[in-house]
C-alpha cells in the first residue's frame, strides 16, 4: 500500500518548542499515515494524499451520502439516496452488507445501558464509524438533540448487527472503545453513561448586564435590553422568577440556592443569578449575566482519549475553540485534566485520537492533525497543543484512469508504523 | 475604477468657412474659441498646416437618403484631432487636442437621418461651446455645420471608425455554498458571461472592466482573462446588501455596452441542499403510563409529572403538559415554564412557520421558500443543527413528522 506520512507532525518533543517532561504514556515519535475517502461518479474510494487510488469500496455507481471511513481505512459506511432507512458497510475487498436503521438487534449487555435514555424515534440521518469496530446511528429529533444508537460491525458483515451501548441523546455523542461507556454533549452539560460529569453554565467571566433588588412581587427593567423585564414571584421552594421577553413571551422557573434562570435571546444568553438577601421582608438581589458562547458552550464534536482515558471536547472561548480534555477523578467524579487553544477559526465537527498525544479533527472547511499532550510544568500538569498540520481539502484522484479533483469527504490517519502500546 | 464606455470619433474635417470674424484662412474647428491660432501645440501645428487658402481636404458629399439601420453610438474622430465618444444610451464625450479634458456633450437624434451635437463646457480658455447638426452621409460618416459660442461656424465630417460592444448575461442569483452569514446577512453571487464583438464579429482576446450600478455595494471580480476565440468571458458579482438590482456595464472607455447584464438579487437559490427534518413539542397525554414524579427543577413544587413526558421534553425542548402548560428544558436538568413554545428569537413556535436553522447559514428572522414545502421563518436554532440543515417546526403534529421523515431539498433565500 502506497502510504503517505505526515512530515513535521511532532508529539512530545516538537509541542511548543519548550522541555516539557511527558506523563506516563508511552512516547509516540514518528509520522501518522493518512489516507482520504472521496467520492467519484457516486463510488467510494480510499485514496493516499497524492491522489493515488488505495482501494474500492463500492462500483454501484449510485447516489449515496453521510459517507464514512472506519479510522483503520479498512471499510465505509453510508447511506444509499435510494434506501435512506437503511445504512450499507462495505469494505476493500467487494465485500457489503445494508441493514435497516430501524430494525437491528437492541440486545445488549453493556454497561453504558445503564445510563442510556429511554428516548426512541426521531428521523434516521447519519451513519459514521464511531470507533474501529462500531458504526453510530444518527436519528434526528429536536433542534438541540439527537439520539445515537451503537452497532458493534463484525469483520464479516453478517446479516445482523448487534447494539454495543443503550441509545444515547445530545447534540452529539461517542462510545468508549471498551464499549462499556458513552459520552454525550447535551447542551451545556458532558454527560456520560447518563450522569453529568462536567459542566460549563456558559457564564464563567461573562460580563454583568445588570444588578436588580427587587422585593416579592416587584418587576423591573433589565438595563440595556429594551422591553426585557424580571419579576420576583416567590421565594418558597427556591427563588421564582418569571422574565418577560421583548416580545412579549414569558418564561418561569424556580431557581434552586446557587443556580440561575438562563435566558436565550437572538444573539446573546442571559443567566438570571438570584439570591434572597432579606428572608424576613422578602428581598432578592438579582444579577444578570451575558454571554455569547449561551447555550453553545460545547463544539458538536467528543472524543475518548485512547484506551478510554478520559474525553476530549472543544469549548467556545473568548480565544477561539479551546480543546479540553476531562477525566475521571476517583470517586470524586470527572475534572479537568488540562485545556488550550486549539488554533482552529471554526468549529469543530468532529475529532478523533490516532494515537494519545495526536487529535484527527474535521471543521467545516478543514481537515486536520494536532497535536496535544498533558505535560508536566513548574506549574503543574498543562495541556499542550501543537501547531496543526492541515490535510488536503481536495485531491486530484485517479480512479478511473482519468485525473480528477474531488473533495475529500473525510481521512483516516493511522499511528506511525513503529508506534507501540504499552 | 468607473471609466466611461465610449466610443470614437474622430473629426474628419474637411473645409472650414468661418465667419463672424475669423479669418477666413484661419484654423477654425468646433469648439475652438476664435479660430485663430491658439498656445496649444496641436493647434499650432494644425494652423501651420491650415494658412493656405482652404482647400478642403473632403469635399462635401450630397445628402445621401439615410440608412434606417444607422446608430450613433461609437467612435468618431476628424482630422482635427478629435474623439468623440457617443454611448449606447446617448450619453457622451469629447476631447479636443486644444482642450484640457474631455467633455461631456449632449446628442439628440434627428429620426434616422442624423443628430445633433451640443457642447456645453468651460474649460480651458481655448474652448468653447458649440453646437453641431450631422447628417448621415451612410451610416459611418456624417456632415454638418458646427456653429461655435463666439459666432464662428465651419464645415465639418466625422468618421466613425470600428465598435466594439459587449453584452453581459447574468445567472440567477445564488448563495454559494462555502459562503456564510456576516453581520446577519448572506452572501450572494452571480456568475456574468461576456461576449464581447467588433464590428458584430466575436472579438478575442479583448479585456473588459466591469463596473456596478450600485458601485462598492457589489463586489466584481474578474474577469480574469480576456476574451476567447468566440469572444466570450467570464466574471461574477456578490453582495450582501439585499434586497436591490444591479446594472452591469463595461467600464472600459472603448467598450460600449450593447446589453447590460441585470440582476435582482432575491429570491436567491442556495446552491447546496439542505436535510430537512422536523421537531415536534412533546405532549403529557402521550406518557400517562409512565409514573408521576416531582417536584421537578425548575417547576412549581407542588406539581407532579409523568417521568416518561419530563424525559421527552428534555429531548424534544418544549411540551405540553396535562394543564395546558408549557414546559421548556433550559439544559442542565433544569426546567421552565412559558407562555407558549418559545423559540430562540423569543417568538413562539408556529406549526408551518416556524423551522430551526444554523445562523451561520441561514439570519434568525429571514424567510426562506424550502422546495415542495412553502414559505417558513428562521425563527430556532440548536446545537443538533449544523450547516445546511431544516429542522421545521411541526407543533404537535408527531406522525406527520415520522411520515416526513428525513428530506433533502432546495431552499431559496426570500428575505430579512
Amino acid at each position: 500500500m502506497n502510504t503517505t506520512t505526515l512530515k513535521a507532525l511532532l508529539l512530545v518533543g516538537a509541542i511548543g518548542g519548550t522541555p516539557f517532561t511527558a506523563l506516563a504514556e508511552t512516547p509516540a515519535t514518528g509520522d501518522p499515515v493518512c489516507d482520504a475517502l472521496v467520492q467519484v461518479a457516486n463510488d467510494l474510494y480510499l485514496v493516499d494524499s497524492d491522489g493515488a487510488s488505495l482501494a474500492r469500496f463500492t462500483s454501484d455507481g449510485l447516489p449515496k451520502h453521510s459517507a464514512s471511513l472506519a479510522p483503520d481505512g479498512s471499510m465505509v459506511a453510508f447511506i444509499p439516496d435510494a434506501a435512506p432507512s437503511t445504512f450499507t458497510v462495505a469494505d476493500s475487498k467487494g465485500g457489503s452488507n445494508s441493514y435497516p436503521a430501524d430494525k437491528l438487534d437492541k440486545h445488549h449487555k453493556s454497561r453504558a445501558a445503564r445510563g442510556a435514555s429511554d428516548a426512541t424515534g426521531g428521523t434516521f440521518v447519519g451513519v459514521a464509524w464511531a470507533t474501529r469496530d462500531i458504526v453510530r446511528l444518527d436519528w434526528h429529533v429536536s433542534p438541540s438533540s439527537d439520539r445515537f444508537e451503537f452497532y458493534r460491525v463484525p469483520r464479516d458483515l453478517p446479516s445482523w448487527l448487534r447494539e454495543a451501548a443503550g441509545s444515547s441523546v445530545g447534540a452529539v455523542c461517542a462510545i468508549a472503545s471498551r464499549e462499556d461507556d458513552v459520552a454525550c454533549i447535551q447542551g451545556n452539560d458532558i454527560v456520560v453513561d447518563g450522569k453529568v460529569v462536567y459542566s460549563d453554565s456558559g457564564f464563567t467571566g461573562a460580563p454583568q448586564q445588570d444588578s436588580l433588588t427587587l422585593p416579592v412581587g416587584g418587576s423591573a427593567s433589565v438595563q440595556g435590553i429594551p422591553g426585557l423585564e424580571v419579576e420576583v414571584v416567590s421565594i418558597a421552594s427556591g427563588i421564582t422568577l418569571r422574565v418577560t421577553l421583548p416580545t412579549g413571551n414569558w418564561t418561569e422557573s424556580r431557581v434552586d440556592p446557587g443556580d440561575f434562570l438562563p435566558v436565550q435571546l437572538a444573539d446573546q444568553t442571559l443567566g438570571f443569578f438570584p439570591t434572597v438577601t432579606d428572608a424576613t421582608n422578602g428581598i432578592v438581589k438579582i444579577v444578570v449575566l451575558s454571554s455569547t458562547t449561551g447555550q453553545n458552550v460545547f463544539n458538536r464534536a467528543i472524543a475518548w482519549r485512547l484506551r478510554d482515558r478520559g474525553i476530549a471536547v472543544v469549548q467556545n472561548s473568548g480565544a477561539g475553540p479551546a480543546l479540553t480534555l476531562l477525566t475521571p477523578k476517583g470517586r470524586s467524579g470527572w475534572g479537568v485534566l488540562g485545556q488550550a487553544p486549539m488554533g482552529v477559526q471554526a468549529p469543530v465537527e468532529s475529532m478523533r485520537f490516532v494515537t494519545p498525544r495526536l487529535l484527527y479533527f474535521e471543521t467545516q472547511a478543514q481537515f486536520g492533525i494536532v497535536p496535544a499532550a498533558i505535560v508536566r510544568s513548574s506549574s503543574g500538569p498543562v495541556l499542550q497543543v501543537g501547531a496543526i498540520a492541515t490535510l488536503a481539502s481536495s485531491l486530484t484522484v485517479n480512479v478511473t484512469g482519468t485525473p480528477i479533483s474531488t473533495p475529500a469527504l473525510t481521512w483516516a490517519c493511522r499511528p506511525p508504523d513503529h508506534y507501540r502500546r504499552p | 475604477m468607473r471609466k466611461p464606455l465610449h466610443v470614437l470619433i474622430a473629426l474628419a474635417s474637411v473645409g472650414l468657412v468661418c465667419s463672424a470674424g475669423a479669418t477666413y484662412a484661419q484654423s477654425c474647428a468646433p469648439g475652438k474659441a476664435g479660430c485663430i491660432g491658439g498656445t496649444s501645440p496641436s493647434s499650432t501645428v494644425r494652423l501651420q498646416t491650415l494658412t493656405t487658402p482652404i482647400t478642403p481636404s473632403v469635399v462635401p458629399q450630397p445628402m445621401q437618403t439615410p440608412q434606417p439601420a444607422c446608430t450613433v453610438p461609437g467612435n468618431w474622430v476628424d482630422a482635427y484631432g478629435g474623439v468623440i465618444t457617443i454611448l449606447a444610451d446617448l450619453s457622451g464625450s469629447i476631447k479636443l487636442p486644444y482642450c484640457n479634458s474631455a467633455h461631456a456633450l449632449t446628442i439628440t437624434l434627428q429620426g434616422t437621418t442624423g443628430f445633433d451635437v451640443n457642447a456645453s463646457w468651460s474649460g480651458g480658455p481655448e474652448c468653447i461651446p458649440f453646437t453641431e447638426s450631422l447628417t448621415f452621409q451612410g451610416c459611418d460618416t456624417a456632415t454638418g455645420t458646427f456653429v461655435n459660442a463666439d459666432g464662428n461656424s465651419g464645415f465639418d465630417t466625422w468618421t466613425r471608425t470600428s465598435v466594439t460592444q459587449v453584452g453581459i448575461a447574468t445567472d440567477a442569483p445564488k448563495i454559494p455554498t462555502a459562503s456564510r452569514v456576516q453581520s446577519g446577512r448572506v452572501l450572494t453571487h452571480s456568475n456574468l458571461t461576456l461576449t464581447v464583438t467588433t464590428d458584430g464579429q466575436p472579438a478575442a482576446g479583448v479585456t473588459v472592466a466591469l463596473q456596478s450600478s450600485r458601485g462598492a455595494d457589489d463586489t466584481i471580480m474578474g474577469p480574469a482573462n480576456p476574451t476567447d476565440s468566440s469572444g466570450v468571458t467570464t466574471a461574477f458579482v456578490e453582495t450582501r446588501l439585499q434586497p436591490g438590482t444591479s446594472t452591469i456595464t463595461s467600464a472600459t472607455p472603448e467598450i460600449q455596452t450593447a446589453s447590460p447584464g441585470t440582476i435582482t438579487w432575491v429570491p436567491a437559490r442556495y446552491e447546496s441542499s439542505f436535510l430537512v427534518t422536523c421537531y415536534v413539542v412533546s405532549l403529557e397525554a402521550d406518557f400517562v403510563s409512565t409514573p408521576l414524579i416531582g417536584p421537578v427543577r425548575g417547576l412549581p413544587a407542588a406539581n407532579r409529572y409523568h417521568r416518561g413526558f419530563i424525559n421527552d421534553v428534555a429531548v424534544q425542548g418544549s411540551g405540553i403538559a396535562l394543564d395546558g402548560t408549557t414546559i421548556h428544558y433550559d439544559g442542565g436538568g433544569r426546567y421552565s415554564l412559558q407562555s407558549c413554545p418559545l423559540t430562540a428569537t423569543g417568538v413562539c413556535a408556529v406549526d408551518g412557520t416556524t423551522i430551526a436553522v444554523d445562523r451561520s447559514v441561514i439570519p434568525y428572522r429571514s424567510t426562506i421558500s424550502v422546495d415542495t414545502v412553502g414559505t417558513r421563518v428562521a425563527q430556532d436554532t440548536g446545537g443538533a443543527i449544523i450547516g445546511y440543515h431544516i429542522d421545521e417546526y411541526f407543533g404537535t403534529r408527531r406522525a406527520d413528522c415520522i411520515t416526513a421523515g428525513r428530506r433533502t431539498l432546495g431552499v431559496e433565500f426570500e428575505s430579512y
